[in-house]
């Protein structure tokens, strides 16, 4: 192989090596063929079966599959079927490549979800330019979601995406034994702050807030989302009561540290938060460590004690607020009926030194 | 004529675009986006594979032998072989039919197909491997040892991705891996890259050749 041919300048032209694209056809003549069109527009990777296929993409979730529908062993469509059930899949384009040409075919690879369906033989030019095509519908729909998924003030997470990650977080905790935590951070006198300062810097305060959360929750599985008008979400996976302590202490100092004044504030001369903090651990008297076997008609009735950690979160914040804001307060999940249990974590700065002056 | 070389007037490779028998030059040579290299490589690749089509004994095996037309039938058709790829379809059809008297009678066709198609190739296969083993043969400029050795960790990152990349990568280490593996080690890492076998050498290499 040399220069490129015409039939691909094209695809060198509008090359993107970022774009990762799967082959799963069982004869190397057929890669080479489609790692030659795309030369130079994606990185190129393959399976010759079904099973390996499924491997690659769980290793790697990839831009564009193209699938070919005759394959020994596992077929085209189970493939698909089995591809389809992988989450990270659900939103990768596949396409079907075959030289099948029985009435129907085509229908039904449509009709199962198949982005579309190349029959071969095909030109170089017609699959470069509808591998193209539904890189940038991907794309589209990729800018889409995250344009629903993330608050456009703060950059984080919303309130949606936030319930997501905590009923699946949640049941993967539970499949597995791990403990797990979640924070409510509310800022404190927050009307009061916007009357007195204006909807610009109230909302240039929201974005510094939801920047020192971020910045103290640095575990990739971590979940922070704007919740609310001037709340947010803090989803800890694998966390136990000590963890989340921890970091409830490093918001409320990561807050203190931004200096943001607010005179009208009744706590103190700056911004404070007050967080309320729940846990699922193995300190907690419902506490069931990882079960033997794990049966799907469960996980609905626990989906549902998922949303209890967030109610518990709910009452340890009203609980930290009624004490005077600028402070963080913890409840247990199995104490959720019992909000008088609810126990002080830590206090701001500027609450502690409101409190030397009393 | 059953193979000619002719002058390639689009192709950009150093080989002409051969002209074969059985062979669809204009369609294949656009398929292939004039790259005769690779072509002949599949063409041979293809032969190789299906140099015998004999119809199984046992109707247990028919699935098999259907699966197989049918891998006939599409590489043939992407290699513009005309001939093998009617014959291989109307094998595949006969079968799914279950008319297997009459896909007995066009195996043999397809047989023939087959053989006069590889007779028919033969120079020019021999032309192009004779090219590949020469470009093979090309001395190439000595990268010093440390970053011969990076290259050869970047390839066992890609042969564990099961990226294409590795088969130019490998090609660009050649002369290194020849040297740190002997040729008869080589070889098999060479066969096994070509045959997009990756499993087969991705780790092991890299401790042979420290």
């Amino acid at each position: 192989m040399t220069d490129k041919p015409e039939s691909t300048a094209p695809a060198a032209k509008a090359g993107c090596m970022d774009e990762k694209i799967v082959v799963v056809d069982d004869d190397p003549a057929m890669i080479y063929l489609i790692g030659r069109i795309l030369h130079g527009v994606s990185n190129l990777s393959f399976a010759t079966s079904g099973e390996k296929a499924l491997q690659l993409v769980h290793d790697s979730t990839p831009d564009l599959i193209l699938l070919d529908a005759e394959l020994p062993g596992m077929s085209g469509f189970k493939v698909f079927d089995a591809l389809r059930a992988e989450p990270e899949v659900l939103c990768v384009p596949i396409i079907f490549i075959t030289s099948h040409k029985e009435a129907g075919f085509e229908v039904s690879a449509l009709n199962m979800g198949a982005a579309d369906f190349i029959a071969k033989p095909f030109t170089a030019a017609c699959l470069l330019a509808r591998i193209k095509s539904h890189l940038r519908a991907k794309h589209a729909a990729d800018e889409l979601r995250r344009l629903a998924s993330s608050d456009l003030l703060t950059g984080l997470g919303t309130r949606c995406q936030f319930d997501e990650a905590l009923q699946r977080e949640w049941l993967r905790g539970l499949r597995v034994g791990d403990p797990m935590a979640l924070l409510l951070v509310d800022i404190d006198h927050f009307k009061q702050y916007t009357e007195r300062y204006g909807r610009i810097k109230a909302d240039a305060c929201l974005r510094r807030v939801a920047e020192a959360i971020e910045g103290v929750t640095r575990r990739p599985a971590d979940v922070v989302a704007r919740v609310g008008g001037e709340q947010f979400g803090v989803l800890l996976p694998q966390t136990a009561r000590r963890g989340a302590e921890h970091i409830a202490q490093r918001i409320l100092g990561a807050i203190d540290a931004l200096h943001i004044r607010h005179a009208g504030s009744l706590s103190a001369k700056q911004l404070t938060a007050s967080i309320g903090v729940s846990c699922y651990d193995q300190d907690s008297s419902c506490w069931e460590g990882p079960p033997a076997h794990f049966r799907f008609g469960e996980e609905l009735q626990k989906l549902r004690v998922a949303n209890s950690l967030l109610l518990a979160a709910d009452k340890a914040l009203y609980s930290a607020q009624s004490e005077g804001h600028a402070r963080a307060r913890l409840l247990d999940i199995a104490e959720l009926e019992a909000p008088f249990l609810t126990r002080d974590i830590a206090s701001s700065a500027g609450e502690q030194r409101r409190a030397q002056w009393a | 004529m059953s193979s000619q070389l002719v002058p390639a007037q689009e192709a950009p490779g150093e080989l002409p675009w051969p002209e074969i028998e059985g062979i669809d030059t204009a369609e294949a040579r656009a398929r292939w986006c004039g790259d005769v290299a690779l072509f002949a490589s599949m063409l041979s690749r293809l032969l190789e594979e299906f140099c015998s089509v004999d119809m199984p004994v046992d109707s247990r095996q028919l699935p098999l032998h259907i699966q197989r037309m049918h891998k006939l039938r599409g590489g043939a058709c992407m290699l513009a072989a005309t001939r093998v790829h009617t014959r291989a379809t109307d094998v595949e059809g006969a079968c799914k039919a279950g008319k297997i008297h009459q896909a007995t009678r066009l195996t043999t066709a397809l047989a023939h197909a087959i053989q006069s198609l590889s007779e028919n190739a033969q120079p020019a296969l021999q032309a192009a491997a004779l090219q590949a083993a020469e470009a093979r043969l090309t001395p190439q400029a000595e990268s010093g040892s440390s970053h011969a050795q990076e290259g050869l960790i970047e390839l066992d990152v890609l042969l564990k991705q099961q990226n294409l990349a590795a088969v130019d990568r490998f090609r660009a280490l050649s002369p290194q891996l020849r040297q740190r593996l002997g040729q008869t080690a080589f070889e098999q890492m060479r066969q096994a890259i070509d045959d997009l076998q990756f499993e087969k050498v991705s780790g092991n290499f890299l401790e042979k050749t420290h």
